[in-house]
């Protein structure tokens, strides 16, 4: 479980549902200076998602990156977005360039934020996240494709 | 299976939205946890970034979400009964990488001689399973048990096989042979 930690101001989680995937998102931090944390969780153990550095129509259209963007709003991203796990590469009979994949289960992306001008640093964070999940052992999950999300802050 | 528009902006909203082999709920809620320093999952490692987005893809690799389905089906199905072949629907959609896994093998020389003798072959896009759905359904919804998904029709147009039990849709863990051989099975 991704949002445990110490005690203090809870921070307001936004969970998103679908295509068998559980997005959890968060702003940790707190001033003009965050942290959006996003778990992008399959339901299906045996499930992996693909890496970020995936194009974002995938191979040959095949296959979709795990992605958090921010998008406007008073938010804006400082730096790369991070991901908690290491990316492996998969071939499969067809493509003529491998997938990025990231190991079976839950893998977290970070981006850091900077609010734009003097606060109060309480506006949402407005977001996209794009994922695909894929069974090893089973099938592939269609993709959700930069479904927005706004993230409060407390 | 339906799969509504994903245009959630507020919480709390839910939908019914399907994924590629079952169905699935989307919702968006709001709650509260104990602010976090790190995550807690999967042991961190060395922290990837994110390269250079590419450029989106083409419109369509495989399957023609512009295409007439329930046409080229009528058009197969009276050319099959003109030369005694059969016809093989297949339904699927360019984001399923088992899809592509199929069209190579049927376009390997093994794949390609098989379907010259057997079958007119036609593509069914199915989207994000809201495309085609009737047709689907029509053929025994042989897409529930997820893409890609093969219905065998003889030139009367009845059902003459089907991998409505999920057969192909891990064609990406099957070999060239084994994916050749189901259909083999249908040929006439």
């Amino acid at each position: 479980m991704l949002f445990v930690g110490c005690a203090g101001h809870p921070a307001a989680v936004t969970t998103f549902d679908d295509a068998h995937v559980v997005v959890r998102v968060l702003v940790e931090g707190t001033g003009p200076d965050r942290t959006v944390v996003a778990e992008f969780d399959p339901t299906d153990p045996t499930a992996h998602l693909y890496g970020m550095e995936l194009p974002d129509g995938g191979i040959d259209g095949s296959g979709r990156p795990t992605r958090l963007a921010v998008v406007g709003g008073d938010w804006q991203a400082v730096g790369p977005v991070t991901a908690s796990v290491a990316s492996h590469e998969i071939e499969l009979a067809g493509f003529d360039r491998p997938f990025a994949v990231y190991p079976d289960g839950p893998v977290i992306l970070r981006q850091a934020i900077h609010e734009i001008g003097d606060g109060p640093h309480d506006d949402p964070v407005d977001v996209t996240v794009t994922f695909m999940a894929c069974s090893s052992k089973g099938v592939c999950f269609a993709p959700v494709e930069q479904q927005a999300l706004s993230v409060p802050i407390r | 299976m339906g799969n509504l528009p994903r245009a959630i902006a507020a919480l709390a909203v839910i939908a019914v939205v399907s994924a590629c082999s079952a169905h699935a709920g989307v919702a968006v809620t709001e709650t509260t946890a104990p602010m976090t320093a790190g995550p807690t999952t999967a042991a961190a490692t060395e922290p990837a970034t994110a390269a250079p987005t590419d450029p989106p893809t083409a419109s369509f690799e495989l399957y023609d979400p512009t295409a007439d389905a329930a046409a080229e089906i009528d058009a197969a199905v009276a050319a099959a009964r003109a030369d005694g072949k059969r016809v093989l629907v297949d339904f699927g959609a360019d984001w399923c990488p088992d899809c592509h896994v199929l069209a190579t093998y049927l376009e390997g020389e093994q794949g390609s001689a098989l379907v010259d003798a057997s079958f007119h072959v036609v593509k069914v896009d199915v989207g994000i399973f809201d495309r085609n759905l009737d047709i689907s359904k029509a053929l025994g919804d042989p897409i529930v048990n997820g893409i890609p998904a093969v219905v065998i029709l003889d030139g009367a147009g009845t059902i003459v096989g089907s991998t409505g039990d999920g057969g192909l849709a891990n064609a990406r863990s099957m070999s060239e042979t084994d994916v050749l051989a189901v259909l083999k099975g249908w040929a006439p």
